[in-house]
């Protein structure tokens, strides 16, 4: 956050001849900067580039913004519902291929642990490994706090991992 | 990571019985499916909704960038009037998806009543501009005769008549063709369709001998890179790549990519960019206007008595591209060609026929 003198920035507490004379100086500070860069600009051949296309595309994404884009509010709603329908379903069906039961909280990353790794917190804190439950992978990264790994970077290289091994043996999706 | 590591995770995956593989692909399957359900509802449903209560009129605004990538495409993301994520009044056009797992999120951006949408894209740029920018004759030859590139470098990598080109030596043609733009090994080829890596090196191989300009021009650019320290492309632009004097050959492969790729991907963007900019001259005094540009393509709003005229007009100017010829000098060795989608929303266009 911008602070001046330890209070919030805000243009609201700035006398209005500061702001007048803030504003003067960022003005000449543009207009400095914008001759030193042309200098370069011109150095560089890159004339035709800017004025034939970056500047004239200012103005066209100026327009756009302004224009934004229409909504259907309606047509929102209706794939919001869809996708409400299709996450329910594919909850349903990871449940079932995690062996979890109905309200077992998927997003939790102790849960994700246990799934993917069979690895479980005990009363100390530790990371001990559960028998009989999960998918029994090895963890090869773990957290600064020393738990198995789930974060996305993680999980693409474990599924990468798994998919590599299963067309190596030649399985099929059954 | 740790390489070890790795090594034992691979191990306890070797030891698994078939039914624990199963299960554990079964789980991760499942997993990534819904994953992306959950993140498309809350990015593109419940971030527009956010961005509708703040604007209060069914508008959403995107904020372009122009200086937003190195190879100078434009990126472009929700708009937001605060610093809070709660502030965001739009969400990123960009990544919009199309229509992915039976839902189009694209469906609701649409246009206002007698209007249409228009979606214009250019087909097949990048290759087009490394045809031109490397001189590959036959590249040439086959986008200027209209037949399918990907059916004739196909046809010419398998030794087969075009016409006689299965569909899966169609696809690898088209990987191994973006490959060569993107960077890409024969490892890349070979793990993708799961055949030897050997063998990925030959398709490769008898690939480039189809194109010789191809693998010529990637030896000149690499020449460039390494006397002068940057990449230019046909409209001027730089981009530095100090990291081919780095003393790592990994680093140093990875930045000549980086120079090829520039010189393609951003002069594709820029003609396009010069396209809309022929085509916003050409219809000051319509009522259409350009809404939006995203990848390869624009985005119009036109009444509907104006579509057929707005399509002509864009065609025209996209696949003659006077505005680059007036104001840059280049002509291209090959013609440009432009898909038209007409709709009452960005996601429900069908093809269009003047």
């Amino acid at each position: 956050m911008l602070t001046v003198e330890g209070k919030k920035f805000d243009w609201k507490n700035i006398p209005l001849i500061q702001c007048v004379e803030g504003n003067a100086k960022d003005t000449y500070a543009t207009a400095k900067v914008y001759a030193k860069l042309l200098e370069e600009v011109r150095q560089k051949k890159l004339e035709k580039l800017y004025d034939k296309l970056i500047a004239p595309l200012t103005i066209a994404f100026r327009d756009m913004e302004f224009e934004g884009l229409l909504i259907d509010e309606n047509k929102m709603n209706e794939l919001d519902q869809q996708l409400q329908e299709k996450i329910k379903l594919a909850d349903i069906a990871l449940r079932a291929a995690a062996g979890l039961e109905e309200d077992a909280n998927l997003n939790s990353t102790n849960q994700l642990v246990k799934i993917i790794y069979s690895f479980e917190k005990n009363d100390d804190g530790e990371w001990i490994q559960v028998e009989d439950f999960g998918l029994g992978l090895y963890p090869f990264e773990f957290t600064k706090k020393g738990a198995p790994s789930t974060n996305e970077e993680t999980l693409t290289k474990v599924k990468a991992m798994v998919e590599e091994e299963f067309t190596a043996r030649g399985l099929k999706v059954e | 990571m740790n390489n070890e590591e790795v090594n034992i995770a691979k191990a306890v995956l070797n030891n698994m019985s078939d039914d624990q593989l199963k299960a554990a692909k079964k789980f991760f399957d499942r997993f990534s499916e819904y994953k992306k359900l959950t993140k498309l509802h809350s990015v593109y449903i419940e971030g527009a909704r956010t961005a509708l209560q703040n604007t209060g009129n069914s508008r959403m605004y995107v904020k372009y960038n122009i200086d937003g990538t190195v190879t100078g495409r434009i990126s472009n993301s929700g708009a937001n009037v605060g610093r809070k994520k709660t502030d965001k009044i739009g969400v990123s056009f960009h990544t919009l998806p199309r229509e992915s797992l039976d839902v189009n999120i694209r469906d609701y951006v649409v246009a206002p009543e007698g209007h249409d949408f228009i979606t214009i894209d250019m087909k097949a740029m990048e290759l087009r501009v490394l045809a031109h920018v490397a001189n590959e004759q036959n590249m040439i030859h086959a986008f200027k005769s209209g037949v399918d590139l990907h059916s004739y470098s196909a046809g010419l990598t398998f030794n087969k008549d075009p016409k006689d080109v299965s569909k899966l030596e169609r696809q690898i043609a088209k990987e191994v063709s973006f490959l060569t733009v993107y960077g890409g090994t024969a490892y890349t080829l070979a793990s993708k369709r799961n055949i030897p890596e050997d063998r990925a090196e030959e398709i490769i191989n008898s690939w480039l001998a189809a194109f010789p300009g191809v693998g010529r021009y990637m030896n000149t650019i690499d020449e460039y890179i390494k006397q002068f320290g940057y990449a230019k492309t046909i409209f001027g632009r730089y981009r530095h790549l100090p990291n081919v004097r780095s003393p790592f050959k990994g680093v140093r492969r990875e930045a000549f990519r980086q120079g090829l790729n520039f010189t393609i991907q951003s002069a594709a963007s820029d003609i396009l960019l010069c396209g809309m900019l022929g085509v916003i001259e050409k219809l000051k005094g319509m009522k259409a206007k350009v809404v939006a540009t995203v990848h390869d393509s624009i985005e119009l709003i036109a009444p509907k008595e104006e579509t057929r005229k707005v399509v002509e007009i864009v065609s025209d100017e996209l696949e003659n591209y006077y505005y680059l010829r007036e104001n840059f000098g280049i002509n291209l060795k090959v013609p440009l060609g432009v898909d038209i989608e007409v709709g009452s929303s960005f996601g429900n266009g069908v093809e269009y026929e003047l």
